[in-house]
């Protein structure tokens, strides 16, 4: 009973009735069996890893004072570290999300994004977020305080579609910022080019950042069902293009497909995880399949 | 082909409607919002050869609808010659009768010409004679003999009332259509350019053949037109007022006079009894218009003394240079104030006289009893009433139901419940569109503390209301006279009303509301016809009755045409009415060549028209009589544009009903 209570609050169009991101984020990461993952990096935990020679340069708060008065020898105790990850999502808001059914794909994202913040925060992740359309709008450093995460919410509740899209210029600018390795979250519709893509990906994975591409789209942008010629207004260019029905089932949605699989295959060649969800879906499928690959991360 | 109204091919601009909305309908498909265009291409899908005729020929459709339209409004028409003897030939002789015949020898010219007219015609041609001024009158028809014609030609004679040829022309086309043959009209005229009508279409009448026009005019001639009024605010001293109007008629630039054109002087003389009270000269140009008063001039002796106003100098047109003018005087108005009701505060018939008789407009007389105590020449009363009563008092009833006025105010006394109030309501809305003009009053400053209660019934018309929404001023519905009802006691406690200026100006609008309801009127001009309500008697200038009691009771009202006084004679009195020469006949200024052309054109083609020209060549007119074998019957093709009208909106119909589908793109 209590599954399919949980399963019926994920469907997009009951999230979208519930009064806040927190809210939405506790109903959908509360329905899905979490995971805890493990971070690469070492921390503030209890659990204990090893001893390492005390080298120059490092934290003298972290030396084994015990360890030292019995051996006369200055050991750094290390712990392994299961929080303080650096987790920084990435939120595109351009034109192109405000479209989608029942919800539209930024309202399905923000759900996504604040999802994946609570279970970040949960687990005592860093947490960052970037809001960018053309530009960046809004930068929020990661930061491991206990309000990050009601910093961030309360970002993305006020949350607008901007303009057009430049995924490539927030990659960049994302990658001279950051100085720690982490997690790297990207939910857009990437209506990018996949070389272009890869291009701004590689650095980002050179660099040692883990990678997670959430690709929001729509039933009715992967398959539309017009019935007669129409003008197809784009919402970013604003430009029309006529195009018949036979035209929208036929050839329109295999020149999707290629695309959708292009962007699936760039993440395979830098390392990324991707995952796509569809508006129409509930999240938790995503979330699962998002957990698992960070188990098979191991991390 | 000719068009009776080309004008109407203007709209042939509107062709080109059909084709951009279908410009517009066709090059837009419904839009939609998408995420991306990146992976769309223009396509346009194939279209039918079926759809593709079913479009233009919807759209030719309509281009026919919109053309038939145009051409049913322009009506054209096609002039078949037909041949046949001068038996298949009805001529129409049309005499011009109006004032401007009497000007030099206008009338003796067209009697001559008509002479001739029936000459040439002879006793084999079916002739009818007609004279014409703003109707037109049968005298003869052909059943009679030449000789009858001429007789009734000798019968004829012009009078004091305009001409129109819009009206003429299309009394005339009433004539043709009853007649089986082809008809001729003949119009015998000084070609008058106020006769000319200001629509011109007027003048064309379908169901006349041939037209000719024969000027009367042979020589330039000038005309100074005379009309004066004489007024007298205090009984003693005169102000005329003398307006002089110069026209000249021009046979051609070159015949006419330079003397005509020259600023001639102008003798005015003012006469009582023959006995030239002064006298003054006034220079006018030839076409120009001169004012000239003379003021300050003693009153003569007796209760309605006439002044003669007469030009020394002899022009074209006598009749007009000398008018009788009446004297008017300002009389106030009569009022009745009738006080019977004890409830009514005293201080309200104060107030309410001293605004009735503020600068003389009223002469109030206080009757203590019922409205039938008021004397028949006093045709207004002022009461105060109960207005919360479902009806007012029988006697104030009998009393408008003869034709004359009321105003009722509100006797009610002051509500118990009735709390002193330091601000009242102030005016609100305001019926600018009434007769009174309530709306230039200023009302600023006015303040109803205590309404009485009022009974409206259905049709009673507020006039003035406050904001609260309280009607002050009301108009009650009755088949002959006035009633105004005046929700306030007028006493100075229930509002500030009577304290105002707008009290004053108020009065004063109630006092010209009703005057102009039942005043006759002073001046009338030649032709127009008076409106009589009944029980009165119409003596001529001659002091003839023209209207007995109870033909004025029947007719409602008559036509005058001679100049001069005429007397209104009823129960209240005696009303002197002075009916003056139109000013606008009186202007022999001739109607230009183009406009009299366009007027042959219309129905005759180039040849007819130079042979008519009957400026250039009056006399010639009768030889085009019988050189013209010509007849003409004019089919009137425009009527069968009628069903193929009918016939393309239906196909227009049944192909826009099934879909109306103007988009090509088969989608």
């Amino acid at each position: 009973m209590a599954a399919k209570l949980a399963n019926r609050l994920l469907k997009p169009e009951v999230l979208a009735r519930l009064g806040s991101l927190e809210l939405v984020a506790r109903a959908v990461v509360d329905g899905v069996s979490t995971g805890l993952h493990r971070s690469p990096h070492f921390g503030f935990s209890q659990e204990f890893e090893e001893y390492r020679a005390y080298n120059e340069g490092d934290d003298l708060r972290y030396v084994d004072w015990n360890v030292y008065a019995r051996t006369d020898r200055t050991y750094i105790k290390r712990f392994q570290g299961e929080t303080n990850m650096s987790v920084t999502l990435l939120l595109d808001t351009s034109k192109s999300m405000a479209f989608g059914t029942p919800v539209h794909k930024l309202d399905q994202a923000l759900f996504l994004v604040a999802s994946l913040a609570y279970t970040a925060r949960k687990q005592h992740d860093a947490l960052g977020l970037v809001i960018f359309d053309e530009k960046i709008q809004h930068y929020l450093a990661p930061s491991a305080r206990p309000d990050s995460l009601v910093r961030l919410l309360g970002l993305l509740e006020t949350t607008k579609t901007g303009s057009g899209t430049d995924i490539l210029e927030a990659l960049s600018t994302l990658r001279a910022s950051m100085s720690r390795r982490g997690l790297v979250i990207v939910v857009s519709d990437f209506y990018t080019n996949a070389d272009d893509l890869l291009k701004a990906l590689q650095p980002l994975s050179h660099a040692g950042q883990d990678l997670a591409l959430f690709h929001i789209v729509s039933p009715e942008e992967i398959q539309p069902s017009l019935q007669r010629t129409s003008a197809l207004r784009d919402l970013e260019t604003d430009e029309s293009v006529v195009v018949s029905p036979e035209y929208l089932a036929d050839t329109y949605p295999a020149k999707f497909k290629a695309h959708c699989d292009s962007i699936e295959s760039t993440c395979r060649r830098v390392g990324a995880d991707y995952t796509r969800v569809s508006t129409a879906e509930p999240l938790d499928a995503a979330l699962h399949g998002y957990l698992r690959f960070r188990a098979r991360r191991g991390r | 082909m000719s068009l009776l109204f080309p004008a109407y091919l203007f709209g042939l601009l509107a062709l080109s409607l059909p084709w951009i909305l279908h410009r517009f309908s066709d090059q837009k498909p419904e839009e939609q919002l998408f995420p991306s265009d990146r992976f769309l291409e223009e396509t346009k899908p194939p279209v039918s050869r079926t759809r593709t005729l079913k479009y233009r020929a919807l759209m030719a459709m309509r281009m026919l609808s919109v053309l038939l339209l145009c051409f049913l409004f322009a009506q054209p028409w096609l002039n078949n010659a037909v041949d046949g003897g001068d038996a298949e030939i009805h001529h129409i002789i049309a005499v011009d009768l109006s004032l401007s015949m009497q000007a030099g020898d206008r009338w003796e010219s067209a009697l001559e010409k008509g002479r001739e007219l029936i000459d040439q015609l002879g006793d084999d041609k079916s002739v009818e004679l007609v004279g014409f001024d703003q109707s037109l009158v049968r005298i003869a028809n052909n059943m009679i003999s030449k000789t009858d014609l001429e007789q009734g030609l000798a019968t004829l004679q012009p009078g004091y009332v305009a001409a129109d040829y819009g009206v003429l022309m299309q009394r005339l086309n009433k004539l043709a259509s009853e007649r089986s043959e082809t008809v001729k009209v003949w119009i015998i005229t000084d070609q008058q350019r106020s006769a000319i009508p200001a629509q011109r279409n007027a003048l064309y009448a379908p169901e006349v053949a041939e037209f000719e026009l024969v000027s009367t005019v042979l020589d330039s001639q000038r005309n100074v037109h005379l009309r004066a009024h004489a007024q007298s605010d205090d009984g003693v001293n005169i102000r005329v007022s003398v307006q002089l109007t110069a026209s000249v008629s021009e046979v051609s630039q070159k015949s006419t006079a330079n003397t005509l054109k020259e600023l001639i002087p102008s003798t005015v003389t003012i006469s009582f009894n023959d006995k030239a009270i002064v006298q003054g000269v006034v220079e006018i140009a030839a076409s120009g218009v001169e004012s000239v008063v003379f003021d300050n001039l003693i009153m003569p002796p007796g209760d309605a003394p006439v002044l003669t106003v007469s030009l020394k100098e002899i022009d074209a047109l006598v009749l007009d240079n000398s008018v009788s003018v009446v004297i008017k005087q300002a009389n106030p108005t009569m009022v009745a104030s009738l006080q019977n009701d004890n409830s009514v505060s005293a201080d309200a018939f104060v107030f309410i006289s001293t605004a009735l008789e503020t600068d003389s407009q009223a002469s109030v007389i206080t009757i203590s009893g019922m409205a039938e105590q008021i004397a028949p020449a006093v045709l207004h009363l002022v009461s105060g009433r109960d207005l919360s009563q479902d009806s007012l008092d029988l006697d104030i009833r009998q009393f408008v139901d003869e034709g004359k006025n009321a105003l009722v105010f509100s006797s009610s006394t002051v509500s118990a419940t009735a709390t002193p109030m330091i601000r009242g309501a102030d005016v609100g809305l305001v019926d600018e569109s009434h007769p009174m003009a309530l709306g230039d009053i200023e009302w600023f400053g006015t303040e109803f503390y205590d309404v009485p209660r009022i009974a409206l019934k259905e049709g009673d018309r507020i006039l003035l209301e406050t904001t609260q929404r309280q009607a002050i001023l009301v108009e009650r519905q009755t088949p002959k006279g006035i009633i105004l009802l005046l929700n306030d006691r007028l006493d100075g406690q229930g509002s500030n009303l009577p304290f105002q200026p707008a009290f004053v100006a108020l009065m004063k609008a109630v006092v010209d509301y009703f005057d102009t309801s039942t005043a006759l009127p002073d001046l009338l001009t030649s032709g127009e016809r008076l409106p009589i309500s009944g029980n009165v008697q119409l003596l001529d200038p001659d002091n003839n009755s023209l209207l007995s009691f109870d033909e004025t009771e029947r007719v409602g009202g008559i036509a005058l045409n001679r100049p001069g006084l005429y007397t209104v004679v009823g129960q209240r009195g005696s009303h002197i009415l002075n009916v003056q020469l139109d000013t606008n006949e009186a202007d022999l200024t001739l109607a230009a060549e183009d406009v009299l052309n366009n007027w042959r054109k219309r129905f005759d083609d180039k040849e007819s028209v130079a042979s008519s020209d009957s400026t250039e060549k009056p006399v010639s007119t009768n030889a085009s009589i019988l050189d013209s074998q010509a007849q003409r019957s004019r089919s009137r093709f425009w009527l069968w544009m009628l069903p193929m009208l009918a016939g393309a909106l239906f196909v227009e119909t049944l192909m826009a009903n099934r879909r109306l589908d103007v988009r090509r793109d088969g989608s």
